[in-house]
């Protein structure tokens, strides 16, 4: 019996999952599309120029983003309740399954389901609305378009999802709340940390620095932005590599859980 | 089937619950484990069942290593805590998205049990009264046919009729292949259903004896009945006063564990002394 992962055992363990939590799942669901409804229909009715490609973007990167971090920072947060997590803990599965389980409902399967309802809630609105003037091309906001960028939404989902993930296994209770505290200290803690490094290794006139991104030197009375070729490769392999610490991180998190 | 070998165990590494504890228990037992409020009863149960880590020495069950939760191992264990979960699901889903997961688990012997039980199928088990729950755990737990089943408080909650019931069942559960520990502060609950008794106190395993080798060194009796033999033990009881001797006659008296466990708590050495 292989003690690591077996297909049969994780889905099984999938299944007892989904029946152990598809009411709490469905009325979440029903929520997020509630609040994509009321406030994508309340900006159709009150603006002139309708539900707009260009509107969708924030929308879409608001409501991904912030759901997508509760949803992840509740899913394993029954490890935080002690009558939960024995049976969870004692369940004749391996932590990876158990772990695996809970990182494709919070990474895959919200990804999957947000992403058409984003786009079924825009075509309802749109179809409701008297607004009927969009070319084709403004009508439903483009992911890849090389123009806005909204693709790059998805390393800051990852990122996010990463967070949230160890601190729903971290924490006891108010995971949401002490994951995003924590977080939000951590990133004014290293970007405080990188500006004095950046500030040591070039002793004058550093401009701006941002964590995984690019320096501003000041010149001539301005800032000259200092550009390394291909940096965003460098930029997305520095988040990869702390979205792929951080879901291992979690991992072992779980391994270690004690009741 | 369990070893235990100078295991230590705290919740900070300075104040150690457990030192130094070493403990043996086989199939084919039911094993009665009592300690005072605070002993350390569901912590110990808890490292046997690896929901906490010792900080030192060893714990094996089965040859697994408990602290690392393997399916092998879980499949092999049915852990009944005081307080459970149990999700909004009837009896019958429960068992099939939970049994499965148990290799030798019996519906039938789950349903026949729970008719035993008058527990309601048709019922959420998130909706069922505390010791409605309770029940529907001990029957899970033991129609998974694991070799070995441990339980915390199981009669917490239980009503009398049902705590007969309860006593009955395990008893009938016992198989040479299967071990059970039953963990309780109350000892009359565990009449006529251990037999095996491990008294934990003060940090350690002060008794770890089968009731036949107790009752084989002790004579539990009055102090009407004493006829010059010396006394070890001394407690007011309802019916006079209540008294443990040591066995020179090699006759037989049931074990009054109550009396036996306080005798042990209240420091009195010569009962320990003598069982050793």
């Amino acid at each position: 019996m292989n003690q690591t992962f077996n297909l049969n055992r994780f889905s099984k363990l999938f299944v007892k999952h989904t029946a152990d939590n598809y009411k709490t799942y469905l009325m979440s669901f029903a929520v997020l599309l509630g609040v994509l409804f009321i406030s994508m229909g309340f900006i159709a009715y009150v603006d002139n120029n309708g539900l707009s490609a260009r509107t969708q973007i924030p929308f879409f990167i608001f409501v991904y983003i912030l759901a997508g971090s509760i949803f992840t920072s509740i899913i394993f947060s029954d490890l935080g309740n002690k009558r939960k997590a024995i049976s969870i803990l004692t369940l004749p599965a391996s932590h990876f399954e158990k772990y695996l389980v809970g990182w494709v409902y919070s990474f895959v399967i919200f990804q999957l389901l947000f992403i058409p309802s984003f786009y079924l809630v825009v075509i309802i609105i749109q179809t409701l609305s008297p607004i009927k003037e969009f070319s084709n091309d403004e009508k439903l906001m483009d992911l890849f378009s090389e123009k806005q960028k909204v693709y790059f939404v998805f390393y800051l989902f990852a990122a996010l999802h990463a967070v949230a993930l160890w601190g729903s296994v971290f924490f006891k209770k108010h995971h949401f709340i002490k994951t995003a505290f924590v977080f939000l200290i951590g990133v004014f803690a290293l970007s405080y940390l990188n500006n004095q490094f950046i500030q040591f290794i070039i002793s004058e006139g550093v401009g701006t620095s941002t964590p995984f991104g690019r320096i501003g030197v000041r010149e001539n009375g301005g800032i000259t932005m200092v550009v390394i070729k291909n940096d965003y490769i460098y930029s997305a392999l520095a988040v990869a590599a702390v979205v792929i610490l951080m879901w291992t991180s979690t991992f072992f998190r779980l391994k270690e859980k004690e009741v | 089937m369990i070893k235990l070998n100078n295991l230590n165990f705290g919740y900070s590494k300075k104040k150690l619950l457990f030192k130094n504890l070493s403990l043996t228990l086989s199939e084919g037992h039911i094993y009665g484990l009592l300690g005072k409020n605070g002993a350390g009863k569901s912590t110990l149960l808890k490292n046997i069942a690896g929901l906490a880590f010792p900080i030192d020495g060893v714990c094996s069950v089965k040859g697994f290593m408990p602290s690392q939760r393997l399916p092998g191992f879980l499949r092999e264990l049915f852990f009944i805590p005081e307080e459970m979960y149990l999700p909004s699901l009837t009896p019958a889903q429960f068992a099939k998205s939970t049994g499965h997961f148990y290799p030798n688990f019996d519906i039938g012997h789950f349903n026949n049990m729970l008719n035993e039980f008058e527990v309601p199928l048709d019922s959420k088990l998130n909706k069922l009264s505390f010791g409605q729950q309770k029940k529907v755990m001990i029957a899970f737990g033991l129609a998974a046919n694991t070799s070995l089943l441990i339980m915390d408080e199981p009669t917490n909650g239980l009503d009398i009729p049902s705590k007969s019931q309860f006593r009955k069942i395990i008893a009938s559960a016992l198989t040479e292949h299967r071990c059970i520990i039953i963990s309780t502060h109350q000892v009359r609950d565990l009449d006529s259903l251990i037999d095996s008794l491990i008294v934990l106190h003060r940090q350690e395993i002060v008794l770890n004896s089968s009731l036949d080798a107790i009752s084989d060194k002790l004579t539990f009796t009055s102090s009407a009945q004493l006829n010059g033999k010396k006394a070890l033990y001394t407690e007011d009881g309802l019916g006079g006063i209540n008294t443990i001797v040591a066995n020179t006659e090699e006759s037989y008296s049931k074990v009054d564990m109550e009396l036996l466990f306080n005798a042990i708590i209240t420091e009195n050495t010569s009962v320990t002394d003598h069982l050793k």
